[in-house]
């Protein structure tokens, strides 16, 4: 089984200590998510995954070994900000990603043709991209990233801009890329998404990696103390309750996070004594939301 | 060194360009519009030549006659469409011809008046009367009939041997010999200096045609983020190299394209150029070959600045109103070339010959008008080398620094720090 890791990578923008000395592993199979807030260094620690920007300092290494030119054969990208060369053809566009992977393109054209059907592109593969909508131009994007079938794939905001529709035809996808057994690895700040489908998550904060390793392991380390609550009716005494030590409110729906050693059951029984319409009571369920809230929150 | 990823740029840069429409419509309308320029020009020596009304005036019947005769050759010979009316009259009469049609002189329905005397057999003196004393046209096309039917007059007067009367009648016939180290050329200097403005104006269109397309197209890959996804299979220098490989092979095959009705013209098998048969073009191969090749050290040198040019900027307007400094890089050394033209053997014209970046448009104006020094031609060869060698990697260390960067515009201080740390 494969292994990526990512090695104490750094990053220095003039005088912006960027990325700072960042370290995780990726296993074959699964989905990993790098998660963190807006201008975290997200992007720049995969572009410097993907040779895009040399680290000052730290390495990329696959199954031990630093990795070469094989490597960009066999990874594929899909950046955030998106973009096509507007004149050309959808299957010229796709043909060009192919050749400077070394694909010949009619080794991949029916596989081209059946993304192009499962996106409902395929009457529009002789249209020229500026033609496109926006989100079919990422539909594109999106095809070209796998289309050479890599080992590797590194996704950065892949669902930002996509209808719920083609949000689920790429859900679906990914996860019939993860079950053929790529590495898939993708940046997000939508942390419902990264809930749902991440098997390993790393979240940077400034910077810095502040969390790492299995989803269902950091669930457990921050769950002994949450409840998820779907309820009806005025929660507000809880702000003031020496038990509690965060109210993450939603309106209808709410974490709440109690410090160490509190009793769940206490809550409970005010949330009764208080006539609080109880929906929903999740206790030790936290979601990756709260958890990225507790971590990458605390200095709002 | 030309790997499977360059090439792949390199294709799609060659398609891209050579397939738009803005560069079929350039490499065919140059030439096109070059045609018509030549064609409206004798179109309007047509006009001006036609539909002339000259009446002729002489005091001695005989020389009246001659005129009509010489006149009559000429118009023979190549149809002039000139209405001449002859009439044998003295200034007298002729005063009275001016007086009474002085409104059809004025008006133009009568163009000349040309009156020969009989003392003009001995002093040469002869009177014109026309509406506009500047219109040279119609005068210059008698004046050498006149001279002639005078000088045979005067000649067949005097018993005079037939051969001292053929010398007198011929015209000096200048024969132009330009001289070069292997030997003497007859040679047209007018030819020449057609031949040098028009490869001037060429290199100038062309690399302007070349450079400020792919500057943009750099530019709209940054802008476009495009950059990011060829950036993830392919090196910066990579694609670099390949988009200005591809760019300079269409730029190529544009001006060779360019350069075969010029060949025709000079070897004399363009027909439509006919009208300029007395122009003779001295274009042998290797200078067709200098010049191709030139044109590829400069067009790769200018290529490399504007792609840093496109990197370096978030919008095509920055990038656009940031070009003035390289732009005068080849606008200056048009102007100079231009000058040059009058005398390619002047200081200026030797120095800018092999300066970098002048010498990519000066060289070859030289070299069509004179044998230009063998030493020269290694210096200038030499000088764009080496400017081609510092500009790939200078601009190449600007391309690799800022092609992912954005924000805020260089200023031109972080250029300087980026091409001395990197």
């Amino acid at each position: 089984m494969s292994e990526l890791e990512v090695r104490q990578l750094n990053k220095f923008f003039g005088k912006l200590h960027a990325v700072k000395d960042v370290s995780f592993n990726v296993s074959e199979g699964a989905i990993f998510g790098l998660i963190g807030r807006n201008g975290a260094g997200k992007t720049t620690t995969l572009r410097m995954m993907m040779d895009i920007i040399g680290p000052d300092s730290g390495e990329i290494l696959l199954d031990g070994k630093p990795v070469g030119h094989e490597f960009r054969r066999r990874i594929s990208y899909l950046p955030e900000e998106r973009g096509l060369y507007k004149k050309m053809k959808v299957m010229d566009i796709l043909n060009f990603f192919m050749e400077i992977k070394g694909i010949k393109p009619a080794a991949v054209k029916n596989k081209a043709l059946a993304y192009l059907d499962q996106f409902q592109l395929l009457d529009r593969k002789d249209a020229k991209i500026e033609d496109l909508s926006k989100g079919n131009q990422q539909k594109i994007q999106f095809i070209a990233a796998i289309l050479s079938d890599p080992d590797f794939i590194i996704l950065d905001e892949p669902f930002s801009g996509l209808d719920p529709v083609n949000t689920n035809i790429l859900k679906s996808i990914i996860i019939d890329l993860k079950q053929q057994g790529k590495m898939i690895i993708f940046s997000t700040h939508l942390m419902d998404f990264a809930d749902k489908m991440c098997d390993q998550i790393a979240l940077i904060h400034q910077g810095e990696l502040v969390l790492n390793g299995a989803l269902k392991d950091i669930k457990k380390q921050y769950s002994g103390r949450n409840i998820s609550l779907v309820y009806e009716g005025d929660i507000s005494f809880l702000d003031e309750n020496p038990m509690v030590e965060a109210v993450h409110d939603y309106g209808n729906a709410t974490g709440i996070s109690l410090y160490q050693g509190e009793d769940i059951q206490k809550v409970l029984q005010l949330l009764i004594a208080h006539k609080v319409v109880i929906k929903k009571f999740d206790a030790n369920e936290i979601s990756l939301q709260e958890i990225f809230l507790k971590v990458a929150g605390e200095d709002d | 060194m030309i790997n499977y990823r360059t090439k792949a740029i390199i294709k799609r840069e060659v398609i891209q360009q050579i397939f738009s429409k803005r560069f079929i419509f350039a490499t065919l309308s140059l030439p096109v519009f070059m045609l018509i320029v030549f064609g409206l020009q004798f179109l309007f020596m047509s006009f001006e030549g036609g539909g002339d009304s000259l009446r002729v005036f002489a005091e001695e019947q005989n020389t009246l006659e001659l005129l009509q005769s010489q006149l009559n050759d000429i118009e023979n010979e190549n149809p002039i469409d000139l209405d001449v009316i002859y009439q044998q009259s003295n200034r007298e009469a002729l005063g009275v011809f001016i007086a009474s049609n002085r409104d059809a002189i004025l008006d133009g329905d009568i163009n000349g008046v040309l009156f020969v005397p009989a003392t003009a057999l001995n002093d040469k003196q002869v009177i014109f009367y026309s509406n506009n004393a500047g219109n040279q046209n119609l005068l210059n096309r008698i004046r050498a009939v006149v001279n002639t039917v005078v000088l045979n007059s005067y000649v067949n007067d005097r018993n005079m041997d037939d051969d001292i009367i053929d010398f007198v009648r011929m015209n000096v016939s200048v024969q132009n010999i330009r001289l070069t180290e292997s030997g003497t050329i007859d040679g047209n200097a007018g030819g020449q200096q057609a031949i040098a403005v028009f490869f001037n104006i060429l290199l100038y269109i062309s690399l302007l045609m070349v450079a400020a397309p792919a500057m943009a197209a750099v530019n709209e890959e940054k802008v476009s983020r495009v950059v990011e996804i060829v950036l993830s299979s392919v090196s910066p220098a990579e694609l670099m190299a390949g988009k200005i490989v591809g760019s300079a092979i269409a730029g190529f095959t544009q001006m060779f394209i360019w350069l075969i009705p010029v060949v025709l013209v000079a070897s004399g098998s363009l027909p439509l150029l006919m009208v300029l048969s007395d122009i003779e073009i001295q274009l042998n191969f290797s200078m067709l070959v200098y010049f191709l090749l030139n044109y590829l050290m400069g067009v790769l040198t200018f290529l490399s600045i504007f792609s840093a040019f496109g990197a370096m900027f978030d919008n095509p307007q920055d990038a656009q109103s940031s070009m003035f400094p390289v732009m005068m890089l080849i606008v200056v050394p048009f102007f100079l070339a231009f000058s040059v033209v009058n005398n390619p053997t002047s200081m200026l014209g030797v120095v800018g010959s092999m300066l970098p970046f002048f010498s990519i448009l000066v060289m070859p104006v030289r070299m069509v008008l004179i044998d230009v020094p063998l030493w020269q031609f290694a210096v200038a060869v030499l000088v764009n080398l080496a400017t081609l060698y510092f500009v790939v990697l200078l601009c190449g260390k600007i391309y690799r620094f800022t092609i992912l960067m954005t924000g805020k515009n260089p200023s031109w201080k972080e250029i300087y720090k980026w091409m001395r740390y990197s």
